[in-house]
């Protein structure tokens, strides 16, 4: 989606009818807007929310009273006030009219009244050139931008950081989802392997007799017992959630305060240790269990190790091993008729039955090497069973003193706790501290239940696959009931390449954009900190200590801003990429365009990011739109982006106070803030004059 | 740059040996759910994708 225009009627400051142009070619996609505070720079933003969702930004105050003022003001009692945003845009090859009004009317005593709520049409010129009007332009809006990605795409630069938040991760996975395809695909899981699985297998029980319907019972209430399952997980995992980003709270507050720094610094040092203790821990956990399920066996093998030797040694005792004679060699004289002693061994005769009863004593070349190999693999076993003896004992002992080592931090820990909490620093670190400890148990308690939650889904995903097996074999299934079970054969093979094809999407996505946000983040940042996402979507950032990468704390919220700004970035060119691909028809993923709206593009961030982040801003995406006051306006950002602008445009506030003052764009002073003449506020938009 | 693209026709390769382990059948079953779920994406709960899914299997599974 490109958006060529909007036109804003009576919306908020802008009285009357006023068009915006905004800049789409590749080389000049910038289109800025200079306006004072008030002058409707957050109005502005929020029309396109508007005009799209019908809805608007947190930050957007009295969002039930849309209409200009001064044209309400103007309204003759008995008239109506139509307030609307039209929005032109292009998406694909097609070129679209969105224009959603309201209409209030001001009653004889003067009050006002909606008579026609927002309502949106939207027109399109087709393929053959012809304009025609969508029966669903709320749909088809959607369809096209979807709601839930607008924060990613229309957003205030001062509370972007929101995204390095580490309750905001879910917000990120669901924008990757949307907005990078994964979605489709979940969706197309979930359903094929929901209701239309359920349905065809009732189909087919159904037509299987008993044996069916009692298939189909245990697999309903199966499902009844996973989704509650479920459920607990998802909860769970937001109590989790919400507890970590509490205790980055309280960890941020305990910072800013004074004379705990040393403390914190000694606590945040024993916490990493802590870290790396407990993945040894369970390291050499995964050691041992590795060492009981490898060799395990042996130590259950002992008494047959001992029996074998016994009859062995036994057998070697009696002279019977080694065998004094081969089998072989008595049946070729059996069978050759005649003795080494030259007699003839004729059958029946009384040398033959002498020859033929040594056959009884003699053994195969066969066993004899069966006998030999058991004698050898009996040593080496018993050798083998003393090593894993003495490995298990090594890897216990090593695991005691790792533990021992874990509970000598966790009192460590427990000190500085204390200490950082000690009522000598003041009430508010105490209070905090305290807290910090109760988050600390609640977790410990959620964590256990969320393992036994996810153990107990994963033993109900093993049943299910049975049952699952056995309705698609039922065997008593008629001509209907087979076709059914053909087409749950399809449904899981389909499902199974669908699931397939997900994870390989997930895993390029993680570490693209992985890997995108860490080069975007290193061209910018100042400090020597590295970016990334994690596995579940997490924006982190984090710094090597002694050669160990761990996280970033108190990060200032001009680095959560690069950081949330460079991760939207990174989506933006990974959605662009991959629609760039979908264009050869071979790739199943399809991406899109994607503009971008920023009102205070610049936040509060220094000026050493700010030029850094002027100069890569403009490649965020095939269209940037940014809103600045003066202040953000500053010589690095318009040296940077001049060269890519490609429309201007300054929303000139009239107040009702003398503080008129101009802005010096491109050498030309424009009208800033001016005297109203009527006694009303109203913002005029008007354009610069770009090369 | 190589390991880049090399990673990209990797990614590629995998892809097109999943398609490939379907019967003719089941790709065209795998192309209509595609299709059937990206014209409902934007909905929040997809009105009737159950009938539209079992629409295209049972003309795609005869």
């Amino acid at each position: 989606m490109i958006f060529e225009q909007m036109t804003l009627t009576n919306f908020r400051q802008f009285s009357g009818k006023q068009t915006v142009r905004f800049a789409s070619e590749r080389s000049r996609n910038v289109t800025v807007l200079h306006g004072f505070n008030g002058s409707g720079k957050t109005a502005f933003l929020n029309a396109f929310t508007w005009a799209l969702y019908n809805d608007f930004s947190p930050d957007f105050e009295a969002s039930d009273r849309l209409e200009n003022e001064a044209a309400l003001a103007a309204t003759d009692p008995g008239d109506r006030l139509k307030t609307s945003v039209e929005l032109v845009f292009r998406d694909g090859d097609r070129k679209y009219t969105a224009e959603r009004t309201i209409e209030v009317e001001k009653d004889e005593n003067g009050t006002r009244r909606v008579v026609s709520p927002a309502s949106v049409t939207l027109f399109f010129v087709d393929e053959t050139g012809e304009q025609r009007s969508s029966r669903n332009p709320d749909e088809t809006l959607l369809r096209l931008l979807p709601k839930r990605l607008h924060p990613f795409f229309f957003f205030n630069g001062e509370r972007i950081e929101r995204l390095a938040r580490s309750d905001a991760y879910q917000q990120i996975a669901q924008g990757v989802r949307t907005l990078l395809d994964i979605e489709l695909f979940d969706r197309a899981v979930t359903h094929m392997d929901g209701d239309l699985s359920r349905r065809l297998r009732q189909e087919i029980a159904s037509h299987s007799g008993d044996e069916g319907e009692q298939a189909q019972k245990r697999r309903e209430a199966l499902d009844e017992e996973k989704t509650g399952k479920a459920a607990e997980v998802e909860q769970l995992q937001k109590n989790l959630d919400s507890l970590d980003a509490e205790r980055d709270r309280i960890d941020d507050k305990l910072a800013s305060m004074a004379g705990l720094a040393a403390l914190l610094a000694q606590r945040g040092e024993a916490e990493k240790r802590e870290v790396t203790i407990k993945t040894n821990l369970r390291d050499r956990r995964d050691e041992l269990a590795r060492e009981f399920s490898g060799n395990g066996y042996l130590w259950l093998a002992g008494d047959v190790l001992a029996s074998a030797k016994e009859m062995l040694d036994r057998a070697r005792q009696k002279g019977e091993l080694p065998a004094p004679i081969k089998r072989q060699f008595v049946e070729d004289l059996l069978s050759n008729e005649k003795c080494i002693c030259g007699r003839d061994l004729s059958p029946g005769s009384s040398e033959y039955t002498t020859v033929d009863d040594w056959r009884q004593h003699a053994h195969s070349d066969e066993l004899e090497n069966v006998v030999n190999k058991t004698s050898s693999e009996t040593r080496t076993l018993e050798t083998r069973m003393e090593q894993s003896f003495d490995e298990i004992d090594r890897l216990q002992e090593k695991r005691d003193s790792i533990r021992t080592e874990l509970s000598q931090l966790e009192e460590e820990l427990s000190e500085l706790s204390n200490k950082i909490g000690d009522r000598e620093h003041g009430e508010d670190p105490e209070r905090l501290e305290r807290r910090r400890r109760q988050i600390d148990d609640e977790k410990s308690t959620f964590r256990l239940k969320l393992q036994k939650a996810q153990d107990d889904i994963e033993k109900l995903d093993e049943e299910i696959a049975e049952v699952d097996r056995a309705i698609r074999n039922l065997e008593r299934a008629d001509e209907q009931g087979k076709l059914a079970q053909r087409r749950l054969d399809a449904v899981a093979n389909v499902v199974t390449a669908l699931s397939r094809i997900r994870q390989l999407r997930h895993d390029e996505l993680r570490d693209d954009l992985s890997k995108q946000l860490a080069d975007v983040w290193g061209r910018i940042a100042i400090k020597d900190y590295k970016a990334r996402l994690d596995d579940d979507f997490r924006l982190l950032l984090t710094k090597d200590l002694g050669g160990e990468e761990v996280p970033v704390r108190g990060a200032s919220t001009g680095e959560k801003q690069v950081l949330s700004l460079a991760f939207v970035g990174a989506l933006g060119a990974k959605a662009q990429e991959t629609f760039e691909k979908s264009k050869d028809g071979e790739n199943v993923f399809r991406g899109g365009l994607y503009p971008l709206v920023i009102d205070s593009a610049f936040g509060s961030l220094e000026i050493e990011y700010r030029r850094e982040v002027a100069r890569w801003m403009p490649t965020l995406s095939p269209q940037v739109i940014i809103m600045v006051s003066e202040s953000q306006w500053r010589r690095e950002v318009e040296e940077e982006l001049l060269p890519r602008i490609g429309a201007e445009w300054v929303l000139k506030l009239e107040t009702t106070k003398n503080r008129s003052r101009t802005i010096d764009l491109r050498g030309t002073d424009y009208n800033y803030v001016v005297e109203s003449d009527d006694g009303f506020e109203r913002t005029t938009i008007v354009e610069v004059e770009v090369d | 740059m190589m390991t880049v693209s090399d990673s990209e026709s990797d990614r590629h390769k995998k892809l097109r040996a999943i398609l490939e382990e379907l019967t003719d059948e089941e790709q065209r079953l795998f192309s209509a759910v595609l299709k059937v779920e990206q014209q409902k994406l934007h909905m929040e709960r997809p009105r009737h994708i159950q009938d539209d899914l079992w629409k295209v299997l049972t003309e795609t599974i005869r």
